[in-house]
């Protein structure tokens, strides 16, 4: 019985290897495609009982992807956005720590859109983060559906094409954006803040998360405010904003909460100071990281 | 009695497919045989690796998860406050219920043994989810695969009392519907950890214009 089990045993584990490793390598590809593809396709997003319908394109011009998404249910809601191409260097570097979080699985073959696509599940190993489930387009390796659940097996949020088309940019097109992304100033990206930040510290941070990269302009700064402080975390798949900024008056200290599908925002004060957390967490996790989170010498 | 018939007989044990005469055997030889106890624990651990596939690291656990069931089995209160925390017997309720039943021994160990793993391997789930306000058990929830302290077997099946108190903080933690100022200071956040913070590029800016539609 103990050889037969051994064997079984065995079996198990490598075959759990390669689905992890399966897992890595779609995820890879997935994130290529969003950033090189050319595509355009009605997406449908849900989230509890709201279905919104957008229309979505993206595009590789000069080296440049430009993408618009407009909301079809006659809100007129649009958002246009360059963003600068894929690099390499972009992939996170915490697939190692992803997987100490992630059970990375891949499941079976369906349909989306009229397109065969590869069932990827980051199953979470804790009840810190959400389940992500992918739809990975088998040809291109565009997300075609995206689910995320919560531990009680509830969908909080999820994405799907109804129809799309895709298109790979001619070699020249990729060439250009290649070059853009990788002669683009050192200085558009800068370190995340290390663990003890200004007057501010994460005395433990939830298991898998780490200190992320942050995109810094002139823009972003305007944007948040000069003296708000942002600090990123993620856990290579799900990121959490922390925003910190002086009150110059006092105010009661009152916790308030915002949800929008998988997105939470938990806003409460520490130490005269405002503290917002915005992310795609559970409200429980972003509770964990504020409680943790500590004003260098002492209240 | 050599020890391949005991291998079979114990792993019939484990299966629950021994005779009653069998059991009450094994019972009086477990009390008395230290090879025999770790081969049962050993039986229990795989079984429950088997039965969960992610638990790979499980089956490395030291020998101390022998002495956490062997501890499981000399005191019963472990046990009983599993019960009291899961099912809300009382102490002397649970306590009367034992002395009624005879295999107890026999279902002692097995129980001891099963719990043990089980909540060896669900250590982790535990120790990372303790500032966690979810307390659902979550079965399909695939435990982490890294190697398991058993010598804290026995303090973990304590644990979900502290739980309880602990997530009564999270719970007695108030929420109140933000302000207009305080709306769309929180709104300029979103929006700025939409367009900066985010790691993919399709999702977040969906989620900007669906989210314009909800606030």
């Amino acid at each position: 019985m103990l050889k037969k089990t051994g064997i079984v045993f065995l079996a198990l584990v490598s075959s759990q290897v390669y689905a992890s490793e399966a897992g890595i390598n779609l995820l890879v590809k997935m994130n290529d495609a969003l950033h090189r593809m050319n595509y355009s396709g009605t997406l449908v997003h849900i989230k509890g009982n709201d279905v919104n319908t957008l229309h979505v394109t993206h595009e590789l011009k000069n080296g440049v992807a430009t993408e618009t998404v407009n909301s079809l249910n006659g809100e007129n809601k649009s958002v246009s956005s360059q963003t600068q191409t894929f690099s390499l260097a972009k992939v996170p570097k915490s697939v190692e720590s992803m997987r100490e979080v992630y059970s990375l699985d891949v499941g079976a073959m369906k349909k989306v859109a009229m397109r065969g696509c590869q069932v990827m599940i980051a199953r979470p190993k804790d009840k810190m983060r959400y389940l992500q489930k992918y739809c990975i387009d088998i040809e291109t390796g565009l997300p075609l559906d995206y689910s995320l659940i919560d531990n009680t097996h509830k969908m909080v949020e999820r994405f799907t094409f109804t129809n799309v088309n895709i298109s790979e940019p001619h070699s020249e097109v990729l060439a250009e954006a290649d070059l853009a992304s990788t002669s683009a100033p050192p200085q558009t990206l800068i370190e995340g803040h290390s663990h003890e930040s200004g007057n501010w510290t994460i005395t433990e941070l939830p298991k898998g998360f780490s200190f992320g990269k942050l995109p810094l302009s002139q823009a972003s700064e305007v944007n948040m405010g000069a003296d708000t402080e942002h600090l990123l975390l993620t856990d290579g798949l799900s990121s959490v904003s922390i925003f910190i900024s002086p009150i110059a008056t006092a105010q009661p200290k009152v916790a308030s909460t915002i949800n929008s599908g998988a997105l939470n925002v938990l806003t409460s004060q520490k130490n005269s100071h405002r503290i917002t957390l915005v992310g795609e967490i559970p409200r429980s996790t972003m509770q964990t990281i504020f409680d943790n989170l500590e004003h260098r010498g002492g209240n | 009695m050599n020890h391949i018939t005991k291998e079979e007989y114990l792993s019939a044990f484990v299966d629950g497919e021994a005779g009653s005469f069998e059991e009450h055997r094994i019972c009086d030889q477990l009390q008395t045989d230290d090879t025999m106890r770790e081969k049962l624990s050993s039986f229990a651990l795989i079984g429950e690796s088997i039965r969960d596939r992610s638990q790979t690291d499980a089956g490395v656990a030291s020998p101390s998860f022998l002495s956490g069931i062997q501890n499981a089995i000399a005191d019963d209160e472990p046990l009983i406050e599993v019960q009291e925390d899961s099912t809300l017997i009382s102490l002397d309720a649970a306590r009367t219920k034992k002395k009624r039943t005879l295999p107890k021994q026999a279902f002692g160990y097995a129980v001891a043994a099963s719990v043990a793993a089980v909540a060896a391997i669900s250590i982790q789930n535990f120790s990372a989810t303790t500032e966690s306000d979810q307390q659902i058990a979550d079965a399909s929830v695939p435990k982490s695969a890294e190697r398991v302290n058993t010598g804290s077997v026995l303090p973990s099946l304590k644990q979900p009392v502290k739980k309880v108190a602990q997530n009564d903080y999270f719970i007695a933690t108030s929420y109140k519907a933000p302000d207009a100022k305080t709306r769309g200071l929180m709104n300029k956040y979103v929006a700025h950890h939409l367009q900066y913070a985010s790691s993919s590029t399709l999702m977040p800016r969906v989620r900007a214009v669906s989210y314009s539609t909800d606030f």
